[in-house]
C-alpha cells in the first residue's frame, strides 16, 4: 500500500509543467481550488475533470497511475459519498425501506461533492509530483519573504524545511533498518493490545532518536566547519526564473475560471 | 605553509592530554597523512585545526604568521574538511546544491557560484549526477561530492577524515584515485587521516599517533620500516610487511620486492 | 537445518514508475553446519538475498524452504516468527540496535520475545556476554555508555543468546581494529563447531571469505552467477575479475610464485598461515 502512495512525492521530469516556476504553480493551484469550490452543475464538473486531464497530459503524467496511488483518498471519497446519499434529500425518491430513503438529489451531490475531492486531491499531487520538494520550499521562502520585516526567520525556517526534505529518505531508511533488526530478534509490533504494540515501539523510536540525534550534531558541525552562520551576507545559489510559459499559465487558469463561472447555474 | 607548532589538548573532564605537544608541517601541495587507532587523538586533532576546540595551548601558523584562534571563520577559509560519514555532512538537496553551500556562506556572487560549482563537480566527476538527491548515490559517489563542496571554496588544505573508513571497496578507491588527481593538478595540501596503513602508498609524509603523541613521522617507506610501532598503535600490517618482516630479515620491501625474493 | 531457495524473484514496488526486481529467479542451497560466503557488487542483491532467509522480505514468486517451513509470497506473520527463532541476522553496525536501559537486558531481549523464560534468558545473556569477553562491570551499564567496539559485541551478544541454529552475518566486522576484527571471526568459526551452526557471511572482504568459508555465491544484478566450493571460484582470477572482485591476497601471492616456478598447493588459508609453511619448506 505504501509503496504505491504517492501522495507528496516527486517524479522527475521534463515536461512544461515539471518547467514551470514553482511560484506559479503553487498560484495556479490555488486558484483552481478557487475555481473547483465555483463548480455547481453537470457542465462545470465536467470541464474541470477535462481541464485536469488536460494539465495530467502536459504533465506527461499516466491519469490511471495517478488515480491508483490515491487509494488512500478513497475510503474518505466513499464515506463523503455516503453521507450525501443517505443525508441529502430533494428529487425523486428512489429506494424508500422505511426508516431510510434514497433520493435522486442524494446521489447527483454525492457524485458532485466525490468529484470536488478528487479534483482538489488530484490537482495538489500533480503540484509535488512536477515540482521537487526544493523548490517548493524556495518557492516558498521567496513568496514569504516579505514577512522578513514583520521579524520571521524566513531563512533559517525555510534551511530547516530544505533539511528536512533533504533527511526524510535517510531516516526512512534508517527506521526500516531497525524495525528489520528489532524484527530479527523477534519483536512484534503488528500483533497483541494496543498497550503491548506501543511498547513494541520502543525498540525502534529510541535507537531511532540516538542516531537522529548524532547525525543533527554531525550536519551542525559540517555547516559550522563550511562557513555557515545563518542567513546574513548570504547569496543563494538557486534562483527561480519566472517566464513567458508562467504568466500564461495563470491567465489559463483565470480563463477557466471565467468559463467555469460564465456556465454555472 | 601552514605548521601546527606544540599544540596540546586537554578534555576538562579527564586527567590525560588527549594530546601532547603536537608539531606538524605542511608544505604547500604535499600530500601527509596521520595514522592512528580509535583514542589516538586524531578526531582532536582536526576538530582543533577546524577550530572546532581551542587548543590548551600552542598555536597555528600560517605562512609565519599566528591565526586568531577567536575566529574560527578563518581556519574554515584556509582548510576545508570531508568527513567519516556520507550521509551526514550532505547539506544540499541536490549535488548541485551541496557543492555549491560553502560558497552560499561566503555570499559569492550567482553567475560566479554557477562557474565553480560546474568546475568543481567536473573535477571529482560528478557533473552529469548534479541533479541526484543523496539517497540516489553511492557512498563513494557522496564522498566524492563532498570533496568538490571542500574544494569549490579554494582553501588551502583539504582534510580528509576517516572519509573512506565507511565505504566499500570500490568506493575507497574511487576517492582516493581522485584525491591523486587532485594531488597531481592542484597545490592544495592534503591532509589525509585514516587508521589503514593500506591507504598512505600515496604520500609524501607520514605521522603515526598514538594516545596523543606522534610516536614515528617520516616518508611511507620509513614508518613502515619500524613494524613494532604499527603493531603497538593497533594498526594492521600490509601483507607484503608482514611478509617481508616474517621471511625476508625484517627489512620493509613492496610486495614485488617480495615475491622476487621468495 | 537446510535451506532451499527455488526459483525465487523479489520486485520492489511493482507496477509503479520506482520498480526494481532486486532478484531474478534465483535457485541454491545452504546445507546444515557450512560455513558460507556471499559476495557482489553493492546493489547486487546480496541483502535482498539474506532477508528472504528470515521473512523479513517474502518472495514475490517462488519458495524459500527451511527445513518443513515454507515461505511464499502470502506467508502468514506467525509462520515467519517461528522460522526467526531458528535465523539469527546480525546486520551491519549492528551496535546501531540496542535500545534498553542495560546491557544484560539488551541481550536478554531477543530470548525473550522468542518464548525464553526471564530465568533462562538471563543464563544464555550471561554466557554470551561472557564468551564475547564483555566486562562484567558493564552488565548493569547503559547501553550507550560503552565504546564502539563493546556495543558491537554487545549487539552480537544479543543475536547469539536467541542459540540460532543457522546465523547471518552481514559486514560484520566493519569499522573494528585489527585485533577485534580477528578474534570476532575465530569465535564465529569456533561456534560454528560447538554449536553446528550454519553461517552465511555477506561481506566484501574476500581475505575472510577465502580464510573461513567452505562455499561462496556470487551475486550480481539479482543473479546468482557462481556457485560452488571456496577454494576452487575464489582461486579463480578470470572470474573474480569479470565480478570485479579482488584475489584474496594470499591467493594473489600464491599465483605469483607460482609463476616463477613454486609449486604451492593447496594455497594456504591466510598469509599467517602461508608464512607458517613458507617457514617449513625452508626449513
Amino acid at each position: 500500500m505504501l509503496s504505491s502512495m504517492i501522495l507528496g512525492r516527486y517524479i522527475p521530469g521534463n515536461s512544461v509543467v515539471h518547467r514551470m516556476d514553482p511560484r506559479a504553480k503553487i498560484i495556479m493551484t490555488i486558484l483552481f481550488m478557487v475555481v473547483v469550490f465555483m463548480a455547481n452543475n453537470t457542465v462545470t464538473y465536467l470541464s474541470l475533470i477535462l481541464f485536469v486531464l488536460f494539465i495530467l497530459v502536459l504533465a506527461k503524467l499516466n491519469p490511471i497511475f495517478v488515480v491508483k496511488g490515491l487509494k488512500i483518498v478513497f475510503v474518505l471519497l466513499i464515506f463523503t459519498f455516503l453521507m450525501h446519499l443517505f443525508l441529502t434529500k430533494g428529487g425523486t425518491v428512489l429506494i424508500d425501506a422505511g426508516w431510510f430513503t434514497i433520493e435522486s438529489e442524494g446521489i447527483v451531490k454525492g457524485v458532485f461533492i466525490g468529484i470536488r475531492l478528487v479534483m482538489l486531491v488530484v490537482i495538489t499531487t500533480i503540484m509535488t509530483l512536477t515540482t521537487s520538494p526544493i523548490s517548493l520550499t524556495d518557492a516558498i521562502e521567496k513568496m514569504a519573504h516579505p514577512l522578513k520585516k514583520f521579524k520571521v526567520p524566513v531563512h533559517e525556517i525555510a534551511m530547516m524545511m530544505s533539511i528536512s526534505l533533504r533527511f526524510i529518505p535517510t531516516l526512512m531508511d534508517e527506521t526500516d533498518k531497525i524495525i528489520k533488526a528489532q524484527s530479527s530478534r523477534g519483536s512484534t509490533f503488528m500483533t497483541g493490545k494496543v498497550k503491548d504494540r506501543i511498547k513494541a515501539l520502543l525498540p525502534i523510536i529510541i535507537p531511532l532518536f540516538v542516531s537522529a540525534f548524532q547525525r543533527a550534531e554531525d550536519m551542525a558541525i559540517a555547516m559550522e566547519v563550511r562557513g555557515y552562520t545563518g542567513g546574513e551576507g548570504r547569496t543563494s545559489f538557486r534562483v527561480l526564473k519566472w517566464t513567458l510559459k508562467d504568466t500564461i499559465g495563470i491567465i489559463v487558469v483565470i480563463l477557466f475560471g471565467v468559463l467555469v463561472w460564465w456556465l454555472r447555474t | 605553509m601552514i605548521s601546527l607548532r606544540d599544540i596540546t589538548y586537554k578534555y576538562h573532564n579527564d586527567d590525560a592530554y588527549a594530546l601532547n605537544h603536537i608539531s606538524i608541517d605542511f608544505k604547500r601541495g604535499s600530500f601527509v597523512s596521520i595514522l592512528g587507532h580509535n583514542g589516538s587523538g586524531k578526531s582532536t586533532l582536526v576538530k582543533i585545526i577546524m577550530g572546532i576546540l581551542r587548543p590548551t595551548s600552542g598555536d597555528i601558523f600560517i605562512d609565519g604568521k599566528p591565526v586568531d584562534k577567536d575566529n574560527p571563520l578563518e581556519l574554515q577559509r584556509r582548510f576545508s574538511i570531508v568527513f567519516q560519514n556520507p550521509d551526514n555532512q550532505f547539506v544540499g538537496a541536490t549535488v548541485i546544491d551541496d557543492v555549491a553551500f560553502g560558497l552560499e556562506n561566503l555570499g559569492v556572487p550567482h553567475e560566479t557560484m554557477v562557474e565553480k560549482v560546474e568546475s568543481a563537480l567536473k573535477e571529482v566527476g560528478m557533473w552529469e549526477f548534479r541533479n541526484h538527491e543523496p539517497h540516489r548515490l553511492s557512498g563513494g559517489q557522496k564522498q566524492r561530492v563532498a570533496i568538490a563542496g571542500a574544494l569549490v571554496t579554494n582553501p588551502d588544505v583539504l582534510i580528509m577524515d576517516e572519509a573512506t573508513s565507511m565505504l566499500d571497496p570500490d568506493g575507497r578507491k574511487e576517492v582516493l584515485s581522485i584525491l591523486k588527481k587532485i594531488h597531481a593538478e592542484r597545490d592544495t595540501t592534503i591532509l589525509y587521516i585514516t587508521h589503514d596503513l593500506r591507504e598512505i602508498e600515496d604520500s609524501d609524509y607520514v605521522f603515526i599517533l598514538r594516545k596523543g603523541h606522534v610516536v614515528n613521522e617520516g616518508t611511507v617507506r620509513e614508518v613502515y620500516e619500524d613494524t613494532d610501532i604499527l603493531v603497538s598503535s593497533n594498526l594492521e600490517l600490509p601483507y607484503n610487511i608482514k611478509l617481508s618482516k616474517a621471511l625476508c630479515d625484517g627489512a620493509y620491501m613492496s610486495y614485488e620486492e617480495v615475491v622476487q625474493r621468495l | 537445518m537446510n535451506i532451499l531457495i527455488e526459483d525465487v524473484s523479489v520486485t520492489y514496488q511493482p507496477k509503479t514508475p520506482f520498480q526494481y526486481n532486486a532478484l531474478k529467479n534465483i535457485t541454491t542451497e545452504f546445507k546444515s553446519g557450512q560455513f558460507y560466503g556471499i559476495v557482489g557488487q553493492t546493489g547486487s542483491g546480496k541483502s535482498t538475498l539474506v532477508q528472504l532467509l528470515n521473512g523479513l522480505i517474502l518472495p514475490t514468486t517462488g519458495i524459500v524452504k527451511i527445513d518443513d517451513f515454507e515461505l511464499k509470497r502470502k506467508t502468514k506473520y506467525k509462520m515467519i516468527h517461528e522460522v526467526r527463532k531458528h535465523i539469527g541476522i546480525v546486520f551491519q553496525f549492528p551496535e546501531h540496535q540496542l535500545f534498553e536501559e542495560t546491557v544484560l537486558k539488551d541481550v536478554m531481549f531477543g530470548p525473550m520475545n522468542m518464548g525464553v523464560s526471564e530465568e533462562k534468558a538471563k543464563t544464555r545473556a550471561l554466557h554470551y556476554l561472557k564468551e564475547l569477553h564483555v566486562d562484567p562491570a558493564l552488565y548493569e551499564k547503559s547501553p550507550f555508555d560503552l565504546s564502539g567496539g563493546q556495543m558491537r559485541k554487545v549487539a552480537l551478544a544479543g543475536i547469539l543468546a536467541m542459540e540460532p541454529k543457522v546465523l547471518i552475518l552481514d559486514e560484520p566486522t566493519a569499522g573494528l581494529d585489527p585485533s577485534s576484527h580477528r578474534e570476532t571471526m575465530d569465535l564465529f568459526k569456533r561456534l560454528r563447531k560447538e554449536l553446528n551452526l550454519t553461517i552465511i557471511l555477506v561481506t566484501h572482504d574476500m581475505n575472510d571469505v577465502f580464510e573461513y568459508t567452505d562455499e561462496v555465491r556470487i551475486l550480481e544484478a539479482g543473479h546468482i552467477v557462481e556457485s560452488g566450493l571456496t577454494e576452487e571460484i575464489l582461486t579463480n582470477q578470470a572470474v573474480l575479475e569479470r565480478y570485479s572482485l579482488n584475489l584474496p591476497d594470499v591467493v594473489r601471492l600464491s599465483h605469483d610464485l607460482e609463476k616463477k616456478g613454486h609449486v604451492i598447493d593447496p594455497i594456504p588459508k591466510s598469509i599467517d598461515e602461508f608464512i607458517v609453511e613458507w617457514r617449513l619448506r625452508d626449513a
